[in-house]
Formats: C-alpha cells, structure tokens, sequence
C-alpha cells in the first residue's frame, strides 16, 4: 500500500511540477514583455510630450477653448495627458503581446471580446468626457450669473449644477456599458434627487436674494426715481 | 470713390432722386407724423450750411407703409424723401441687432447719390433738433471733416462705461481725446462712407464698427459736435452685466483686430470740438454704494478661479485688499484699475475661458469702479470730475506699454 501513496504522490508532484514549468515560460515572457512595453513607452511619452510642446499644443488648445481637457484628468496638460495615454496605450499592448506567449488562443479570443466592446467602451469614454467638459462650463456660467445677482450661495448652487451634469454622463457611460445594471440607476436617481433637492432648498432659504434681485434688477438701482447710476 | 449699389428696395428710388451733397438717415422716425417734422428740421439746419446743400432724407419704410398705404411722399419741405428697410438699432455704436444696420443703409445710399456727407440721428422726431442737425453737418461740409462724433451733456453718474473703460481705452490705444464712440448721432465724409460698408456680421454676430477706430486707421480728420443734452433712443440693458458683455465684447474685438494700428500710436492729442456746451442742470443724487461694495466683495470671493485666469498675481492681491478696505477708503487707483482693463482684454484676446463668461465676471470689478467714482465725484464740481476723468485717461495712457509688452509676448501671459 506504501508502494501506491508514494507512487500516487510522485504523479501529482509530477502533473503540477510539469504545469508549472509549462506555465513559467509564458509568466517569465509577459513579465519580460511588460517590462520592455514599460521602457518603450516611457520613451514614446517623452518623445510625444517633446514634440507637443514645441509646437505648442497647450496654448493652441485653450484658444480653441478646451482649456479644461486636461483638468478633468488630474494633470496639468493636455501634452501631458496625451504622453501618458501614449504610455499606458504601449503598456497595454505588452501586456497583450505576454499574454500571447500563454496560448495564442488566448489573445484572440481576447481581441474578438475586446472589439466587440470596444465601440461602447470609447462611446462611454466620450460621454464622460463631454459630460464634464460641459459640467465645468455650465458651473462656471452659473457663478457667475448668481454672483452677478447677487446670490450669496452661488458657489454651492454651481456646485450642485456641475455635479448634476457629472452624475448624469457618468450613470449615462455605465449604462452604456451594462455595468452596475439596476445598482447605477438605483444610484443615480438616489444622487440625482438628492442634488435637486439640496438645490431647491438653497434657492428657498435665499429666497429673499432672488425677489430682492428681481425687483431691483441691480445692487445700484435706487429705490424710487430711476437708477440713479447709468451704465451706458 | 466707386458708388456701392444699395438694396433693391431703394435702388430704383435712389435713381430717380437727384444728386445731393447730404444723406440724413433717421432711424428712429417711425411714422409718417414723424418723418414730416424730422424733414422739416433737417430742412432749417441745412439751409443754414454754407454753401447752399441739398439733402436727402433715409427713413424707415414703416412711415410709407403704415400711413400712405405704401404710395408714400415724396417730398417734405423740400427734401426729398427715401424709404428703406432699417433694421432696429442697438446700443452699440452703428450696429443692428439683426439684419442691415441703418449706417450701412446710410451709407450705401450716400455712395450711391455721390453725397459729400452723411449724417446719422438717431433721436426720435420729439427729441431731433435742426441745431444738432446743424451741428453734426456743418464739420463735414464746411470744415472738411471726415468724422464727426457727439459731445452730450449728461450727468457725471451717467455713461459710466464710456467713462471709465471706452473712451481711456480708446484714447490711450489710438492717441485721440474723444470720448463719444458710444454715442448714436454721427456725420460722416465721403471718405468715411468706405468703412461703413464693410461686412455687417463678424464671427456670426452684427458687427458694431467703431467711429475712430476706422478714422485713424485710414487717416482720417475727427472732430467733436455738442448736441445739447442725451436723450436715449434705444432701450438700454438694465444690468452691469449685460451691459458689458455688449460692449467691451464687441470693443475688444475691435482692439484685436486693429492690433497693427494702435501698437504705432504714441501719446494722444486733442480733437476739436464744435459749438457750445449746453447748460445742464445736474441734480443731487443719492447713490447707495453698498451694494456694489458688496457685490465686488461676493466676486471676490466667489470668483477668484475665473479672475486668475486674466489677471497677475500681483492684481489679485490689490483686489484682495481693497475688499477687505473700510468703506471710507475704498478706492480703486486708477493704474490697478487701468491694468485691469487691459488684462481683461488681452484674456479676451487669447480665449482664456469662454469671452462670455469672462466679460461677465469682470462686472464685480466694473461696481468696485463705479462705487470708487461715486465716492470720488459725489461732492465736488462738474469741473473737478473732469480732472478725475483726466488723470484717469492719463493713467490708461501711462500703462499703454504693460499691454503692448503682454500682448506681443502672450507666451509670457502667464498668471
């Protein structure tokens, strides 16, 4: 009996002795794959970053108007931006390229999934990029137009405005995606009314601001006999 | 000078109407009522020119339409009559909310008859005079005037947008001390007439041209007229706001495009001016600054995002401590406030955040102005508030060289 554990034993030590060292090559080539991925595409941001600059970029950017591109990533730039997605692309594409060395079967029936949802991944990518391009400028109008009203709680209610612009691409991109299904709208309209409400009690607490405003239609005007400053 | 074919809705009128040596076009004069009395005025100020004029008067066709049913007449006190479609004017100098502005007609008319002058009034048949009529033809055809431009009388806390932002600015930039680019009534010479036929939209949005702009750049003679006390003919946006996103959007265009021509202009000298100042009785009025003050303070702290976008560091600071400032001493000094003006318009320029927004948030700055003034000219006389005006054309004059250096450099424009 001793003679068939050990020999049960040497079978199984064989079987994942021989798995692993048919997997080790592949980990051993994505790992080589990611980090020359890594290298290649640090240098390509550097050269994009480079070229970006020197033309201008940036400044050609904002007197097109997308001033606000590359804040809503977190970075200072829009050649910054562009370079990382540049690295990140390239990083991707070794992570691919390792996978590959597994079973190319593998890869390709990751493309063939990849393709198929990559149309709705871009799709949701621009939704939430106008969403907040949009939010930022509807709150920026919205500022402004309450401080020249002399609203005291502008900056909570463009607040509230950009966030309800957010909230709505972001459930928007989601759905597309079929993420989160019932979860997200559930989410979204918990959020959304949550927004409106808290908007609708700050326009109710200053309330007084708005008829002050609309009677007078300026701080200067005096009470009786006309505006007492002209501006034109 | 080539003769620029009007609408055919006046062509074949303008044909058969004789040469004249003025066109008069009264946009304002809306009824057939009010087309006689204006002919009749126009009438008296020309036949006081010296040498004799013919004239011609441009008026809207609602007069024929509404009350000849469409026969229309031809003559009223022996000026002959030409109905035209005008489009409504707005508060921009010689522009139209939509459609044709009544200068293009004017203008095109004028060219068309071969006329020496042209003369806009835009005052309503109530409010138009033969003596400003006078006043505004006689520059031109006497003197050889190109351009003539409107002194009002008005009250010290009236116009304060011309007073504090378009005539320094316009002064400093093209070198000439007149401050009546925001006025409505304007003559022009056949050597104007070119500049007025110039496209009518800019970008999509009716265009206002800019009388000494288009003056100093084609090297034209300017001069002044009083034309006795304002009346406004066209209904005026309530709101500092509004307000300056209307003009100073369509003035810093004008500054963007005539770049090549003010950055020569060194200095400025005086215009002449026509005619006697009319007596004004300028009554006492109660402004409460308060709100302004507080105003410019909620901007302050609501909007500093949007005003680092266009102004230095440095400014920001100064705005910074004129709000926190004691009523007493708040004070906006004419450099800060003329550096201001130019910041604004070079961020304009370079489309640092949508130019509707940025003109709107600089009207917490523009209040922080106004309640400076009024503290300012409250008690003193109209002669002293001339001064004040004065110094702060000097100052815009003195700072000229702060936006010609950020505005050749922008790469440096970096608050």
């Amino acid at each position: 009996m001793w003679n068939q554990v050990q020999e049960a034993l040497n079978q199984s030590a064989a079987s994942v002795l021989t798995g692993i060292a048919r997997l080790l090559p592949g980990t051993i080539a994505l790992v080589v794959s990611l980090i020359l991925a890594a290298f290649v595409g640090w240098v390509l941001a550097f050269v994009v970053k480079r070229v970006l600059t020197g033309v201008g970029f940036d400044r050609h950017l904002a007197a097109w108007g997308w001033s606000d591109v590359a804040e809503w990533a977190g970075v200072k730039s829009p050649s910054l931006l562009l370079s990382r997605i540049v690295l990140w692309a390239t990083v991707l594409l070794g992570f691919v390229v390792g996978l590959a060395a597994f079973d190319p079967m593998l890869t390709s029936e990751l493309a063939l999934r990849l393709f198929g949802s990559a149309i709705n991944l871009v799709t949701a990518l621009i939704i939430l990029i106008v969403g907040n391009v949009l939010a930022r400028f509807l709150s920026r109008g919205v500022l402004i137009s309450l401080v020249n009203m002399n609203i005291q709680h502008a900056r909570v209610m463009s607040l509230g405005v950009k966030w309800l612009v957010v909230i709505l691409a972001a459930a928007m991109a989601l759905d597309h995606l079929s993420i989160g299904g019932r979860i997200v709208q559930l989410a979204f309209g918990i959020l959304f009314g949550g927004i409106v409400l808290t908007l609708s009690l700050t326009v109710a607490m200053r309330s007084k601001d708005l008829a002050d405003w609309s009677l007078s239609r300026r701080p200067d005007k005096a009470d009786e006999g006309g505006p007492p400053v002209q501006h034109l | 000078m080539a003769a620029h074919t009007p609408p055919e809705t006046t062509g074949a009128r303008v044909d058969a109407l004789p040469t004249a040596d003025a066109v008069v076009c009264v946009p304002a004069c809306g009824t057939a009522e009010a087309v006689r009395r204006a002919a009749d005025r126009v009438a008296r100020a020309v036949a006081r020119l010296s040498p004799p004029s013919t004239v011609v008067l441009l008026h809207p066709d609602t007069a024929v339409a509404a009350d000849t049913g469409g026969a229309g007449t031809d003559r009223v006190a022996a000026v002959p009559l030409l109905p035209h479609r005008l489009s409504p004017m707005t508060r921009l100098p010689l522009a139209a909310a939509d459609g044709v502005p009544p200068v293009h007609a004017l203008a095109a008319v004028a060219s068309h008859a071969g006329a020496r002058a042209c003369c806009l009034v835009a005052a309503r048949a109530d409010d138009l005079t033969a003596d400003a009529v006078h006043a505004l033809l006689r520059p031109v055809v006497e003197l050889n005037f190109d351009l003539v431009l409107p002194i009002y009388a008005r009250h010290r806390l009236d116009g304060l947008i011309n007073s504090s932002i378009v005539h320094p600015l316009t002064r400093a930039l093209y070198g000439r001390r007149a401050d009546g680019q925001l006025g409505l009534d304007f003559a022009f010479s056949a050597r104007f007439v070119p500049a007025l036929l110039e496209p009518t939209r800019q970008h999509g949005r009716p265009r206002a041209v800019w009388p000494v702009t288009e003056a100093v750049e084609r090297g034209l003679q300017i001069c002044q007229a009083h034309l006795g006390t304002w009346v406004a003919p066209v209904e005026e946006s309530a709101d500092a706001g509004s307000a300056l996103s209307q003009v100073l959007g369509s003035l810093f265009l004008d500054v963007e495009h005539h770049a090549p021509v003010w950055q020569k202009v060194r200095g400025s000298q005086d215009v002449p001016a026509f005619g006697s100042a009319a007596p004004f009785d300028e009554e006492a009025r109660d402004v409460d600054v308060g709100p302004m003050i507080e105003s410019f303070q909620l901007g302050f702290r609501n909007l500093p995002d949007v005003w680092s976008r266009a102004l230095p560091p440095a400014t920001l600071v100064e705005l910074g401590r004129l709000a926190r400032a004691p009523r007493a001493e708040f004070r906006v000094p004419d450099a800060l406030w003329a550096r201001i003006v130019y910041d604004f318009a070079l961020g304009h320029r370079l489309r640092v955040i949508n130019r509707d927004h940025l003109l709107r948030a600089f009207a917490p700055i523009y209040l922080a102005w106004v309640a400076s003034f009024v503290l300012d000219a409250g008690g003193i006389s109209r002669a002293a508030v001339g001064a004040r005006l004065e110094r702060l054309c000097q100052a815009y004059e003195a700072e000229k060289p702060y936006l010609m250096s950020r505005w050749r450099w922008p790469d440096r424009f970096n608050p």
